[in-house]
């Protein structure tokens, strides 16, 4: 099953000529339409996707920094290595972030320094869904849904199709050597792809940050029997990464293996148009190394698994029904453990659907309820409380959304939204008690939480067609209750019983958050308008501006919460002129002055960058040749969604060369 | 299953006027952008049949079929002919005789067969691969396609491809005399 929307048309023959002065005449022409963005909709179409040469000319380094530049994203930053992206200031277990439509299944929710378990080099595909569409994957969405897809178990019959694709970066010394190779035999398409890749210490207008610099090898293969049937395929991939967290002397090793089955049926029964299904059984695992020694073991070992059920139209009506269920163990042993070892079930059912109510209006809705249940083990650990037993947490989520689209005319369109969310707490937010180093803090969970509960509306005005196009989107999600960690003191004295000194004037002082539920506000807009000045096959010009606003309040208090990346406002003028597209642009990132208790504020600054793309023939073999400068001024700047701003400066000047070649 | 969605799309793609007609294989067909000149050779030429045939550009793999009928004959006709030349006497003239060339019969998508609906590929929406494409395809007297040909390219050769696969892998003609048929795809990503 493919995310897209399509659809066929034979459009209606007529034969009317006459001998002398032919007069049109209609072949039935088949249409195959592909994924709409802001045009055609269906109850699966992405808020927004990006592939291919568009996914290639971004930054390489991490899924934070690849959708950073998407107008109300941030990357949660924590170094080169390990960045999530922040989505309308949500983060964390708040923004699912799925792989192929099941879970990745790695630590990175856990804590900001726990990198991503998919490697950008690795991604063909990044979806962004928002809405009734991102019910699909998860019930916490409104910042949206973020679905990767790697490709990596064909779904149908691939054109032959090999490529190399060599980078190399001066800011970060990048050397990365990817290689895919596709094909079909009979009735079997295969894919295989790897990548190698080696960075050094941060380069910054401050110097080289120690301890940034990283190490990663991954490969996948996979296999599918493709026929008109659908498909069945199987995949095995994994992933090896070492990298520097910005601590001195601390280093993470990430490994993760993965098995993932996937398969589609097209038209069952008549009132389906397909079924399709996927599970992946993952084994994930990252040590904290201090000085070559490890100091604690993340784990993560689980499986998600779902089925979709795309209904055949009937009237005005399409959609789709399924169902979703996932289990994992994850645990952390070793100096770091500020978490017993917990048992996750996740099981949901869900649909998401599209009606016409008129040739010019349709409604989408959608719902997901879900039944998740956090178990922990007992616990032989000294904390806020000695020993805890075994104890559990069943929460029942429901999220609804519906939303309201309008063509205006034939070029415009405006969309109306209501969503209600809510999201069962997470292992961390129930069990933590303990030193978390990643956030520097002494981390306390409260096993008395409830769910997380929100309500968002939006209003959308998107323009399609015509040299003028863009949208414009504001928004405002209102939390009844928003699970967020709030500074209580600092940890406990743990001497009495042998253990560390958390305490203020402790030997090992540590200032404690406890994860607590507060009513919390987001306001903001989104605009992305491209007026495309000229516009041939072979020559091109454009001028784009683009921004974004959040501000985020805690309700009670007024006070702002903390590492919201304010806002910003750019331009850019791209461009295509004698085979070489070209792209300059500038932004301006706002200050940000409104500061959650203990954070620092951050300065305004402005990033000039500028890309250029070239493709070619090199002796018989298509090739494209990027070139990329960042951070052009060498401004010294301050990422305020980032745990580690005041210790780590964003990238300085740099630039980075890629050459791809397709066999 | 032939899949007729009429009246889905506000604005439904249709043949460009005057372009709906195969001028024999290999010759430059120009069905979706027609040159500045080619209205008044397209208006012309049903009077004036005359067209130079070379062998078809790309032909997929089919050579394990012997083509029942042959493709590149003369004398050339235009594919689609006013409907007072296109009577049963012609078609079965050169049914009877093999140097007489087919004529095209226009595709409609209720006629006897099946003409299951082609998927957008994945591979080609993520690179961002459309165009149009004219394909010439010609059917046994059991209904089967015997050859399919790209008339007018899509600019890509794999999306070129994919559409000639789908054709002779999915489509089949209820049982006749020997036909070709233009069929115009049209890969749109919005």
């Amino acid at each position: 099953m493919t995310h897209l929307s399509r659809s066929f048309i034979f459009a209606a023959a007529s034969l009317s000529l006459s001998a002398q002065e032919p007069t049109p005449q209609k072949l039935s022409t088949v249409v195959i339409k592909g994924s709409a963005i802001g045009g055609e909709v269906t109850a699966l179409t992405p808020s927004l996707q990006l592939s291919g040469k568009a996914l290639e000319a971004l930054s390489a380094s991490t899924l934070g920094n690849v959708l950073a530049d998407i107008p109300g994203v941030a990357s949660s930053y924590f170094g080169p290595n390990s960045g999530r992206p922040v989505i309308r200031g949500l983060e964390g277990d708040r923004l699912k972030i799925a792989q192929n439509g099941t879970s990745s299944l790695d630590a990175s929710s856990a804590s900001p320094d726990h990198a991503v378990s998919v490697d950008p080099l690795t991604i063909r595909e990044v979806q962004v869904l928002r809405g009734p569409a991102a019910l699909l994957y998860s019930s916490s969405i409104l910042g949206g849904v973020v679905n990767v897809i790697d490709n990596r178990i064909p779904v149908e019959r691939l054109p032959r199709a090999t490529t190399l694709f060599g980078r190399m970066g001066s800011v970060d010394g990048l050397l990365a050597l990817s290689v895919l190779t596709e094909g079909t035999a009979g009735d079997f398409a295969y894919h295989l792809d790897g990548f190698t890749k080696t960075t050094e210490d941060l380069s910054t207008p401050l110097g080289r940050i120690a301890d940034t610099a990283s190490d990663s090898r991954g490969a996948g293969f996979g296999l599918s029997r493709v026929g008109a049937f659908g498909y069945v395929g199987l995949s095995y991939s994994g992933l090896n990464s070492t990298y520097g967290v910005t601590e001195p002397g601390i280093e993470i090793g990430l490994r993760q293996r993965r098995w993932d089955l996937a398969g589609a049926v097209n038209a069952p029964v008549a009132a389906l148009k397909s079924v399709s299904y996927k599970l992946g059984v993952s084994d994930y695992a990252h040590s904290e190394f201090d000085g070559g020694v490890a100091g604690s073991t993340f784990a993560n070992q689980g499986w998600d698994g779902r089925v979709d059920f795309e209904l055949t139209k009937i009237g005005s009506l399409e959609g789709v029904v399924g169902l979703q269920s996932g289990r994992f163990d994850f645990s952390v042993v070793g100096d770091e453990a500020f978490l017993p070892t917990t048992r996750n079930a996740n099981d949901a059912l869900f649909g998401s659907f599209v009606q016409s109510l008129s040739a010019d209006s349709r409604l989408r809705y959608g719902f997901r309820v879900e039944s998740a249940k956090v178990s922990a083990d007992a616990w032989t650990h000294e904390g806020l409380v000695s020993n805890p037993g075994a104890a559990s947490a069943t929460f029942t989520p429901a999220s609804l959304a519906i939303a309201w689209v309008k063509d205006l005319n034939a070029q415009w369109a405006t969309t109306f939204s209501l969503t209600r969310t809510e999201r069962a707490p997470n292992f961390q937010e129930l069990f933590a008690d303990g030193p978390h180093l990643g956030t520097d803090a002494y981390e306390v969970g409260d096993r008395t939480l409830g769910k997380e509960q929100g309500f968002g509306l939006e209003l959308e005005l998107t323009k399609t067609r015509g040299a003028v196009s863009g949208s414009v989107s504001i928004y405002f999600n209102r939390f009844s209750s928003f699970i967020a960690q709030q500074a209580n003191g600092y940890g406990p004295n743990l001497t009495s019983v042998g253990g560390p000194n958390y305490s203020l004037g402790g030997a090992d002082q540590l200032a404690r958050y406890d994860f607590v539920s507060v009513p919390a506000d987001f306001f903001g807009a989104e605009t992305k308008i491209n007026y495309q000045l000229h516009d041939t096959a072979t020559s091109k010009l454009g001028l784009e501006f683009f921004g974004d606003f959040v501000r985020a309040s805690n309700r009670d208090t007024s006070e702002a919460l903390p590492r919201i990346s304010p806002g910003r406002l750019g331009a850019a003028l791209h461009g295509l002129a004698s085979g070489w597209s070209w792209r300059l642009d500038a932004a301006y990132h706002l200050a940000q002055n409104r500061l959650a208790t203990d954070e620092t504020p951050t300065a305004g600054y402005t990033m000039v960058g500028a890309s250029l793309g070239h493709d070619f023939k090199l002796a018989g073999t298509d090739a494209r040749f990027t070139l990329r400068l960042t951070n052009l001024f060498d401004v010294e700047a301050r990422n305020a969604s980032s745990f580690i701003k005041d210790a780590l400066p964003l990238p300085g000047r740099g630039l980075e060369a890629g050459l791809k070649l397709s066999f | 299953m032939a899949v007729c969605l009429l009246g889905v799309w506000a604005d439904p793609v249709r043949a460009p006027d005057g372009h709906d007609h195969d001028h024999g294989p290999g010759a430059p067909v120009q069905y979706f952008t027609p040159p500045p000149s080619a209205p008044a050779a397209a208006a012309a030429s049903p009077s004036a049949p005359s067209v130079a045939l070379p062998a078809p550009v790309v032909v997929i793999a089919l050579a394990e079929v012997a083509p029942v009928v042959p493709i590149t004959t003369a004398p050339a006709l235009i594919a689609l002919v006013a409907p007072a030349a296109v009577s049963a006497g012609r078609v079965s003239a050169a049914v009877v005789s093999p140097n007489t060339a087919l004529v095209a019969e226009r595709f409609t998508a209720n006629m006897p067969g099946d003409f299951p609906e082609p998927p957008y590929p994945r591979w080609a929406r993520q690179q961002g691969l459309q165009g149009d494409m004219l394909v010439l395809v010609e059917v046994s007297a059991a209904g089967a396609p015997v050859s399919v040909v790209v008339r007018e390219s899509s600019g890509s050769a794999p999306l070129d491809a994919y559409a000639l696969e789908w054709v002779r892998r999915n489509w089949t003609w209820g049982p006749g005399s020997p036909r070709r048929f233009l069929v115009p795809f049209v890969f749109q990503l919005r």
